[in-house]
């Protein structure tokens, strides 16, 4: 489960067969998955404050666009780095997102959207650096606002999350993957 | 209409826009036709399609289309929509390829969409298909300029140069500013939401008054974190007073821009306005002076609009069209675009900076589409549809389709090109005749 930008990695035919994830703990398991159900509560609660508490000062938050494209390229479904992308974030400017929104003037916010996610496949495996884990988990968050604005968004992340002592947790770096090339709503303003 | 013409619903004299104009699927339907098919439409920008048998999917109106790089540099505009059966041909969004086959019953086109192979040809038409008339549809005109691909349905229509008239000076302004010219950065980001696609359109002519409004959250985040100078942007929010160094233009055929009219030190006030300040020493308009004059320092670099919809920022380097998806949508294609011969950080930067502000997720148009899409959310009540929409501010007051920033001129201009166009003529199409079977072919 290495981190990668590509949404698809076909196998190369002298590739090794699939193995699966050598499993962390059922301690630290329960851990990461605990952090990962408060983190989507203070997001569907807007509590972004609390929610920027558990991002790394490193942190890089990126979600790349997703393309159509015919099986023999791939490796171009997803965008690149250096590519468009709907986030390619610093923690700084994820401030900066969460600054607009938390002003009463943040019309596509105020009224606030009602939003439940669900997170789910949760995989974990210690990373290189100790104290540090590869997560890879499954999302699909609801969405309604004012009378019938309802957008639903599924997706997975590739996170690393560092061990903090504060709180449990920081994330590091997470990549979002979402299942539309054509996004089918009126913005992606909302925090995956 | 009833017999009555579109001119009815756009009162150029009280400056009103009967909401119909918005939500109408009457309104639409003819606007496909006599707007869409008669346009030139931006298809592409030439940087996408680097090698023959390059392509990319995109769309003119509700029809799609492949636009592909010919084996001799040209560019085909084919309808993508095989001639067998009504199959969409491609279904990837962009790519490399020599055949375009459809994954129906097999038919073969080529880069240029001639139909090049029919599965079981000889059994099933006895040879009498006649292949050539059976290509893949090509729009008849395509035109480039400065990097921009068009596309034009109507074999009527005039050139792209007598289509832009005097709105050229938007286009070299914005994308002529060197000699390596422009280039997009890979993907497109595309997305669907309510609301008429002229909502947008008119916007990008210049309203400059919605800023203020819509995206004082925006600014105000921006400000405090220091990436805007609160007293250059209050500068940026004066831009309605006279003599602030900034003007809405109305061009002829419905095109429309904010133009700076302040010379090289209000391009460079209003350009490092909005921009981070690891960006101002990109703000330099030395290179793109030598080769346009003064043009470098006004026309095209703000928001603009050629007519019917693409739209960019010039400041901000985003670029986009805004396809008509039914009376009530529109799917907004978005581009970053940047000197070709940018250094890779300065290219790399605008791409960051561009999308948080503008894009699925821009801190700026986030609270634009809350605008589109509920003015269309909320039309359809019985009296709402009859209460006319105002567009009198700046009314009397322009001199030759100049006005002030703040002032309509611009988005009524473009809606009196959609009055002209909707009760003009039909596209002449090509010809779309089937061809009949070839005869029998003699017993030997």
């Amino acid at each position: 489960m290495p981190f990668s930008q590509q949404a698809f990695r076909p196998r190369a035919a002298d590739a090794a067969p699939v193995t699966p994830p050598t499993p962390v703990s059922p301690a630290e398991h329960h851990a990461i998955e605990q952090f990962l159900s408060f983190e989507a509560q203070l997001l569907d609660e807007a509590r972004y404050d609390d929610w920027l508490d558990l991002l790394a000062d490193d942190l890089h938050y990126f979600m790349p666009l997703r393309r159509n494209t015919l099986h023999r390229d791939l490796d171009r479904e997803t965008t690149a780095p250096g590519e468009l992308a709907h986030y390619d974030d610093t923690r700084a400017e994820l401030a900066v997102r969460i600054l607009r929104v938390q002003q009463p003037t943040a019309w596509s916010d105020n009224p606030p959207p009602r939003t439940v996610r669900l997170i789910s496949n949760v995989q974990a495996r210690a990373a290189d650096k100790s104290g540090e884990y590869q997560v890879r988990s499954v999302f699909h968050l609801y969405r309604n606002r004012l009378q019938d604005d309802t957008d639903s968004f599924a997706g997975h992340r590739d996170d690393l999350l560092r061990r903090d002592g504060a709180t449990g947790f920081r994330i590091v770096r997470r990549t979002v993957h979402i299942e539309q090339s054509v996004v089918l709503a009126k913005n992606l303003g909302v925090l995956f | 209409m009833d017999g009555r013409t579109y001119g009815e619903l756009v009162d150029q004299e009280t400056g009103v826009i009967a909401r119909a104009v918005f939500d109408s699927p009457q309104v639409y339907e003819v606007e496909q036709r006599k707007v869409f098919a008669r346009s030139w439409l931006f298809v592409a920008h030439a940087s996408q399609l680097r090698r023959a048998g390059d392509f990319v999917v995109s769309r003119m109106g509700e029809d799609s289309v492949i636009v592909s790089r010919q084996s001799d540099g040209g560019i085909a505009v084919l309808l993508n929509v095989c001639r067998h059966k009504g199959m969409r041909v491609c279904r990837a969004d962009e790519g490399s390829a020599t055949r375009f086959t459809c994954a129906y019953h097999g038919w073969s086109y080529n880069g240029a969409g001639a139909l090049v192979d029919v599965p079981h040809e000889a059994d099933g038409y006895r040879g009498r298909l006649d292949k050539a008339r059976w290509s893949l549809l090509r729009v008849p005109r395509v035109e480039s300029f400065l990097g921009l691909v068009f596309a034009c349905w109507d074999l009527d229509a005039p050139s792209l140069a007598d289509w832009l008239g005097p709105a050229v000076d938007l286009v070299r302004g914005a994308f002529d500013r060197s000699a390596a010219g422009t280039e997009v950065l890979g993907g497109v980001q595309k997305w669907r939401l309510r609301g008429n696609w002229k909502l947008a359109a008119e916007q990008f002519t210049g309203d400059n008054y919605h800023a203020e409004t819509t995206h004082s959250s925006a600014f105000t985040a921006q400000i405090a974190a220091r990436a805007f100078d609160e007293e250059v942007f209050q500068r940026l929010a004066d831009v309605g007073r006279e003599g602030s160094g900034m003007v809405n233009v109305g061009f002829p055929h419905g095109h429309g821009a904010t133009v700076i009219t302040g010379g090289e030190e209000a391009f460079r006030a209003f350009h490092t306005a909005a921009l981070p300040p690891e960006l101002h020493s990109t703000v330099d308009p030395a290179r793109a002076h030598e080769r346009l004059g003064e043009l470098a320092f006004g026309p095209g670099t703000m928001v603009n609009l050629v007519c019917p919809n693409l739209a960019w920022l010039g400041n901000q380097r985003t670029l986009r069209v805004f396809h008509p998806h039914g009376p009530d949508a529109m799917e907004i294609w978005s581009w970053v675009y940047v000197d070709a011969d940018w250094p890779e950080e300065t290219k790399q930067a605008y791409r960051r900076h561009s999308t948080r502000s503008f894009s699925t997720t821009g801190i700026f148009e986030v609270d634009d589409s809350e605008n589109w899409a509920e003015i269309n959310a909320v039309g359809a009540g019985h009296v709402t549809a009859r209460v006319p929409l105002n567009y009198q501010m700046g009314l009397g007051r322009d001199t030759g389709g100049v006005n002030s920033a703040y002032s309509d001129t611009s988005a009524l201009n473009f809606h009196r090109r959609w009055v002209e166009l909707m009760d003009g003529p039909d596209p002449r199409l090509p010809d779309l005749s089937p061809a009949p079977l070839l005869p029998e072919p003699e017993d030997g």
